[in-house]
């Protein structure tokens, strides 16, 4: 039989001033512009967005699949940077040449667990093959992907 | 007490724990371990840390700080009106949370793994602070004994985190009023109790000196906001004056380095003592405890009526620093002091946060060795 697609759907509406907000199944958030480098700016941008829900992917993938397995992870924290390839080009520098586009994401994992590292690494290796956002970027991006076991 | 012999060795402090202390630390602040059973651990690891040290010839020997989670917010558990917060819980509550994260990222360590104390209501001593952990080390060796404790600068900086401490203190000057009564009340103790060296870890002394208009290096400095550098300095040595006023004729020293928190020289702070020289000659301390094995400490200063406790071997790297090299570092100092105010010890502690240490056991131990070996040859 074949199974019929599962789709996601969201609504995002602004109204010409920021943020715009986001819509999906009974919830809801708001966005700022794009991306700023104005430490100041109030709003999350959508690519912050976007990082933090990769990282959250990570985390979280980790402790659902701990959780299938039956091993406690009593922490689990990601630190992720994203670098453009090339920012300039986003404020529309003259000559400026590449992109503004993601080029390199690099996210480390620390995890502690009374479980034994091979154990926390069966989980992870596990999580890299179900992440659909690890999976979707990796295609896209260098992505460096790091985990490391805290006591 | 046996006489000390010329050119006195001792370390900073803290020594790397073992995985079985880290695991049980761990599972203590789970609330899995009991305080007993943690005890147990922590006493079978003091006293190998206090044979390493004799075994070694170390003069005046310390516990390692192995009960410590790191130099100095252990106090939580024993002062009423504070609270061990991960930094993972004070996210949302620090001031400058961009130096603050930058900081975290530098460290390479997650949040949840560094606890400061954070002060969240009136500050009392519930319990002493190390007079158990003294008791604990006289009982197991003849030697003399040093005990460290978070000066009070270091304290006040750290545990005033506005958003919560202000409703109990209006100012962090106001919660520094009460934890002179703490350190004094726990100096008097440590004394009475015998205590040959106490001495207070005041790091964020440099902070203030070497960090203008750069990125901030301390966390536990990160917290509250601080003033004009040199009001700081001039509180900063009010307060110590203050705790050790009433114990001049006892031995009473202040460590002051540069961050020991990376392996990394580069990312630590960098910078003289001569910005310190004026407000360090103003305290009323016996020994000033001073890194000099690294190079960014820059040349020996003279302090005028102190000892100095020569920091001869660097903590953070993983080189052993021969026999020669530690007496060239002697001899220099002697150009500058009296052989009898000339004391030596590493750099720093080898493990100021307990799951960050900066060298092995194994390496701390063989610099030691080396530090005893130099000292032994220029002693008459």
């Amino acid at each position: 039989m074949e199974m019929e697609k599962t789709t996601w759907n969201l609504r995002i509406v602004t109204t010409g001033r920021e943020p715009a907000t986001a819509y999906m199944r009974k919830h809801q958030f708001t966005v700022g512009v794009p991306l700023q480098f104005d430490p100041e700016y109030p709003h999350i941008t959508a690519l912050e967005y976007a990082l933090g829900a990769l990282a959250a992917d990570i985390v979280g993938g980790l402790q659902v699949i701990s959780h299938r397995r039956r091993l406690k992870l009593d922490n689990v924290e990601a630190v992720l940077s994203g670098e453009l390839n090339n920012p300039l080009t986003y404020l529309g520098v003259v000559g400026e040449t590449g992109h503004p586009g993601l080029e390199r994401v690099n996210v480390t994992v620390y995890v502690s667990s009374t479980g034994s590292e091979e154990e926390i690494g069966l989980i992870w290796e596990e999580m890299l093959q179900k992440s659909p956002l690890v999976n979707t970027l990796k295609r896209a991006v260098k992505l460096d992907l790091v985990m490391k076991v805290v006591i | 007490m046996k006489a000390l012999p010329l050119f006195p060795i001792t370390t900073v402090g803290s020594w790397p724990r073992s995985i079985e202390l880290l695991r049980a630390q761990k599972l203590r602040r789970q609330g899995t371990l009991s305080e007993e059973e943690f005890e147990r651990v922590a006493d079978k690891a003091v006293l190998n840390v206090l044979r390493l040290q004799e075994e070694a010839g170390v003069d005046l020997v310390t516990d390692g700080e192995q009960r410590r989670d790191n130099f100095y917010s252990f106090v939580a558990a024993k002062l009423e009106g504070v609270r061990l917060m991960t930094l993972a819980e004070m996210l949302n509550l620090v001031e400058d949370t961009v130096s603050f994260e930058r900081i975290l990222r530098t460290l390479d360590v997650p949040s949840y793994s560094i606890s400061n104390a954070t002060c969240m209501g009136k500050v009392r001593r519930a319990r002493p602070l190390a007079v158990e952990e003294l008791r604990f080390v006289q009982k197991h060796t003849d030697k003399p004994v040093k005990v460290t404790l978070p000066g009070p600068y270091l304290l006040t900086r750290s545990m005033y985190l506005s958003s919560v401490s202000s409703k109990f203190y209006p100012t962090k000057e106001d919660l520094a009023e009460d934890v002179i009564q703490v350190l004094s009340d726990e100096t008097r103790e440590l004394i009475e109790q015998g205590a040959a060296f106490v001495q207070f870890d005041e790091p964020v002394l440099t902070e203030l000196v070497f960090t203008q208009g750069q990125t901030r290096t301390f966390m536990c400095a990160a917290l509250a906001a601080r003033k004009d550098p040199a009001e700081e300095l001039e509180f900063a040595v009010s307060l110590i004056n203050r705790v050790v006023d009433a114990f001049r004729d006892s031995r009473v020293g202040i460590h002051i380095c540069r961050g020991n928190w990376s392996k990394n020289e580069a990312t630590l702070l960098r910078g003289s003592y001569h910005p310190l020289v004026n407000y360090l000659n103003k305290l009323d301390v016996r020994q000033l405890v001073l890194e000099y094995a690294t190079e960014r400490a820059g040349d020996i200063l003279y302090f005028e009526d102190k000892e100095l406790g020569l920091g001869v071997v660097n903590p953070r790297i993983e080189r052993v620093e021969s026999v020669e090299e530690i007496k060239c570092s002697i001899e220099r100092a002697l150009q500058l002091y009296p052989p009898e105010k000339l004391w030596l010890n590493p750099d720093c502690g080898f493990s100021s946060f307990s799951n960050r240490p900066v060298n092995s056991s194994d390496i701390a131990l063989r610099k030691l060795r080396n530090l005893v070996v130099a000292a032994q040859s220029l002693r008459p």
